[in-house]
């Protein structure tokens, strides 16, 4: 599964001034190194293309996963994704196992939040399997065509 | 699990053609060097089904910065962590290194790579303001235990905390449960990703006394912090600021 998706400066730039300038921010999901879980082995499936008129949110599909359950909600605008959220994240576990499915932009905010001021994260896990099916689901749904979804689940994210 | 990897780039736009090279560049990496897929070239070495004269320049390439950081870690980076070929440890920062070079190529001077934790910045975010790039506390990660300040940067974690316990000790062969008893985290700063990338694996694999073997790299800034929540660091030589919080 790629999943490949460009958003807007503007859409960051809500999360400090220092992203209110022109420019790019793209992630791409590989499987470099990594085990797929899923049952298409080759993992790579084709990136979904938005339309411009593509807009609104979407709650992906509850991915269940050796840590918990993990869904996300996916806000896209002028067909560029300028949103991720957790609808649900696993919580818990061992200290130091704990697996992290937050999105970068939650992660963001939340660090923003905290007044560091900071413009990328190291050590904060993008690797995550639920995580990424979960947009795929959502952003399949929006390439689709269907309607903005709400999410009916609890937050109880991490991030 | 996949790896994601997130491209900042604030001088060029999203559908420059750099962009969609980097893109590019990102796909063909996976597709030679993912362990987790049976015809990537990786694999098939590793299978003995291709001769290393059959595998790309790269993959030469990339075998052969394995050796130069098994030397520069006294054999605690290894190339083989679970006795079969795996150079992923290396892999990912170099790929985001090639990547930084291509934008740099492509005029960029300003942008900041992320791949599944790690950093590799260039230039300013925006004239004359520093990137600043924080590092996620392993026992709170929705907070920051560090922010490390400057313009051309490498930033990478190896820890615990996203895969639990999987970093092996090649040399005392010390188990990961073993090493994450005595680390949380390792987190060192550089110049160049592909090197420290690796070298902050290797850092984790000698459990606490990486802390000595740190003191002796000049040029490598660092913040550890131990399985009991202390914390060492220490800036590099002429290196980027490092703030603990």
């Amino acid at each position: 599964m790629t999943t490949r998706s460009l958003t807007t400066p503007s859409a960051l730039g809500r999360f400090g001034p220092a992203l209110k300038v022109s420019g790019s921010l793209l992630g791409i999901l590989l499987l470099l190194g990594a085990k797929t879980l899923t049952s298409d082995p080759a993992g790579l499936g084709p990136a979904v293309n938005l339309a411009a008129s593509d807009q609104g949110s979407v709650t992906g599909p509850l991915i269940t996963t050796r840590y918990g359950p993990v869904q996300v909600r996916v806000t896209v605008a002028g067909g560029k994704v300028t949103d991720v959220q957790a609808v649900q994240l696993p919580t818990g576990g061992q200290s130091g196992q704990i697996a992290d499915y937050s999105a970068p932009v939650l992660r963001r905010e939340a660090l923003v939040a905290q007044g560091a001021g900071i413009d990328a994260v190291s050590g904060a896990s993008y690797t995550s399997q639920g995580y990424s099916e979960s947009l795929q689901g959502a952003l399949d749904q929006i390439a689709a065509g269907q309607s903005p979804a709400t999410p009916s689940a609890p937050s109880n994210g991490q991030g | 699990m996949g790896t994601v990897f997130t491209l900042d780039v604030r001088d060029l736009a999203p559908d420059s053609e750099p962009v969609d090279r980097v893109v590019e560049w990102w796909q063909w990496v996976d597709a030679t060097f993912s362990t987790y897929r049976a015809d990537s070239a990786i694999s098939e070495l590793a299978d003995g089904t291709r001769r290393i004269d059959e595998c790309p320049d790269e993959v030469r390439e990339v075998l052969a910065r394995c050796r130069r950081a098994v030397e520069a870690s006294d054999g605690y980076f290894t190339a083989h962590p679970h006795g079969r070929l795996d150079p992923t440890g290396l892999v990912k920062g170099w790929s985001v290194e090639v990547a930084s070079r291509m934008l740099r190529d492509a005029g960029s001077r300003s942008h900041c790579i992320a791949a599944g934790g790690d950093l590799r910045s260039c230039g300013q975010p925006v004239p004359g303001v520093a990137w600043r790039l924080g590092v996620v506390d392993p026992f709170d990660r929705g907070r920051v235990a560090a922010v490390v300040a400057g313009e051309d940067m490498a930033v990478a974690t190896s820890g615990t905390a996203e895969r639990g316990a999987h970093i092996v000790d090649p040399v005392l062969r010390r188990s990961p449960s073993e090493l994450a008893s005595e680390l949380a985290s390792v987190t060192l700063i550089g110049e160049d990703l592909t090197h420290v990338d690796a070298m902050a694996t290797a850092a984790f694999a000698m459990g606490r006394r990486c802390q000595t073997w740190l003191e002796a790299q000049p040029g490598l800034g660092a913040l550890v912090v131990f399985a009991d929540g202390e914390t060492w660091s220490k800036e590099g030589h002429d290196g980027p600021s490092l703030q603990v919080l």
